[in-house]
């Protein structure tokens, strides 16, 4: 079967073709939910996030110009439709214990398995850091290097100013590494001059 | 010099690892071995982060197939940066507090007995002629106008009426539903499962009104099968007894989910069941679809 470009399945989407939007949709269906699920936390959440996002971009597509790359402007859609998502759950009262955010230890590496050892990533609470992470800060650390956008995507997406971008990845990712149990970015770790 | 003692560490190393340093500035980073360090837990932050647990393929479909769905429903088109949830026609906007699903249960069953009485005030009020009754349900009076109490009088043939009422309202608009007669008003409420929030509460009234009250509707009441109304008549597929590529359907209701108005199918297939809430805003999406009793 012949592979078709984007740019080809999203004129045929926007055609009203549904097979071509399937295929667009499943295409980059990886990307999005790894993107719902690192905003999420945890699989269900992820899992209604990922439908709400993709059905904005189903509906959004119409309006898609192309001026944009596809992969930027689906980004944009997904994160705000995570973002909304999440944001009505949180208005409602969960008990949310710590398993959430020990769901799938074992369910590493489905899209990027990284230059770690598995048994590594294992022991790294990725989600528990992320969850104790401040909203924007968590947003624009997952936009940056978990899809890996530009600061200046990143801030029109998030309705910042880029400097305010680069400030929130700097602490998210300090934070996220004291989180994980790096003790080399302890803030009161003496500093050695060499 | 390689002092950054002036700067903040955390800020620099991440600037580093994004190439956001001049080249000079970033050499001597890389030098200094608590820069160092900081990268080197960015880049086992990195890892983690992108270590994403995979999604579930049968949910991958699901979630596709209500997206192309919700892709091709006739719905007014929303900026694409807000949410693209449907407002539900009727009932009142989910609240910003969740009421207990006891309270809900108590206001379902204080709705049903205000309707049975908004039903005896209208018979009592076309026997006698006089619309003017409606004052004997002064509450009901408040919720409906005295002309609307007046057209959902005769509840007997109610459900023919409204079937005859539904087609030319049932026809799909760009909107979403459209204004609800007072006809659809009535059976609406009348058979309304409710507001829930997910998918247990749901399954737990479908099962109260299951064991309870739906047999009786469905042999005293049931005669059109039109309290699907909106779904059956704009989702493809979808028949006033529900999918029947799901199977055959057991029970059937309206409610409002997560703040959407929905219809609810218990399907029989196979020996086992599902609870199945689909959309009726428009987008015919599939909202709940989980296991039913055992």
């Amino acid at each position: 079967m012949p592979i078709t470009a984007d740019h080809e399945l999203i004129a045929a989407a926007q055609a009203g073709d549904n097979g071509a939007l399937d295929a667009l949709l499943r295409r980059h269906y990886d990307r999005i939910w790894a993107l719902c699920r690192r905003l999420a936390g945890n699989h269900a959440d992820a899992q209604d996030a990922t439908q709400e996002a993709l059905i904005a971009l189903a509906r959004g597509l119409r309006t898609f110009d192309g001026r944009a790359a596809f992969t930027t402007w689906s980004y944009r859609v997904a994160t705000n439709a995570c973002l909304d998502e999440l944001r009505r759950r949180a208005r409602r009262p969960v008990l949310r214990t710590d398993d959430h955010f020990h769901d799938e230890a074992g369910g590493v590496g489905a899209v990027d398995p990284g230059p770690l050892p598995d048994h590594v990533v294992d022991r790294l609470d990725i989600d528990g850091a992320l969850a104790r992470l401040p909203d924007d800060f968590r947003a624009a650390v997952v936009l940056r290097d978990l899809c890996d956008l530009e600061y200046a995507d990143i801030a029109e997406l998030l309705g910042v100013p880029p400097g305010t971008v680069r400030s929130r990845i700097a602490r998210g990712r300090a934070q996220l590494a004291r989180q994980l149990g790096n003790p080399d970015t302890a803030p009161e770790r003496p500093t050695p001059r060499p | 010099m390689t002092d950054f003692s002036s700067r903040d560490l955390d800020a620099l190393a991440s600037d580093l690892v994004d190439g956001l340093l001049p080249p000079e500035e970033a050499a001597r980073a890389r030098q200094d071995p608590e820069v160092a360090a900081r990268v080197a837990s960015i880049e086992v932050m990195r890892s983690a982060l992108r270590s994403v647990p995979p999604p579930d393929p049968a949910m991958t479909d699901r979630i596709l197939a209500a997206a192309i769905a919700a892709a091709s429903s006739p719905v007014e088109e929303l900026p694409q940066t807000r949410r693209l949830t449907a407002v539900p026609p009727a009932p009142p906007p989910p609240p910003a507090r969740p009421v207990p699903s006891s309270t809900r249960r108590w206001l379902a069953a204080a709705a049903v007995l205000l309707v049975a009485g908004l039903v005896t005030a209208g018979l009592v009020s076309s026997r006698s002629g006089h619309d003017e009754d409606v004052a004997d349900a002064p509450s009901a009076a408040e919720n409906r106008s005295p002309d609307k109490a007046g057209d959902s009088a005769a509840p007997p043939s109610s459900s023919t009426s409204v079937d005859d009422q539904q087609s030319p309202s049932g026809v799909p608009e760009t909107t979403g539903p459209s204004s609800p007669t007072s006809a659809d008003v009535m059976i609406d409420t009348d058979k309304d499962l409710g507001s829930v929030d997910s998918a247990e509460e749901l399954s737990a009234l479908v099962a109260q009104r299951y064991d309870e009250g739906y047999k009786r509707e469905e042999t005293s009441d049931r005669t059109g099968g039109a309290i699907d109304g909106n779904s059956s008549d704009t989702c493809p597929g979808v028949t006033n007894e529900g999918d029947p590529s799901r199977g055959t359907s057991l029970f059937s209701d309206d409610a409002t989910y997560d703040g959407r108005p929905v219809v609810v199918h218990v399907y029989q297939h196979n020996g086992t069941r599902r609870l199945v809430a689909t959309a009726t805003d428009g987008s015919c999406e599939v909202v709940v679809d989980v296991p039913y009793g055992d």
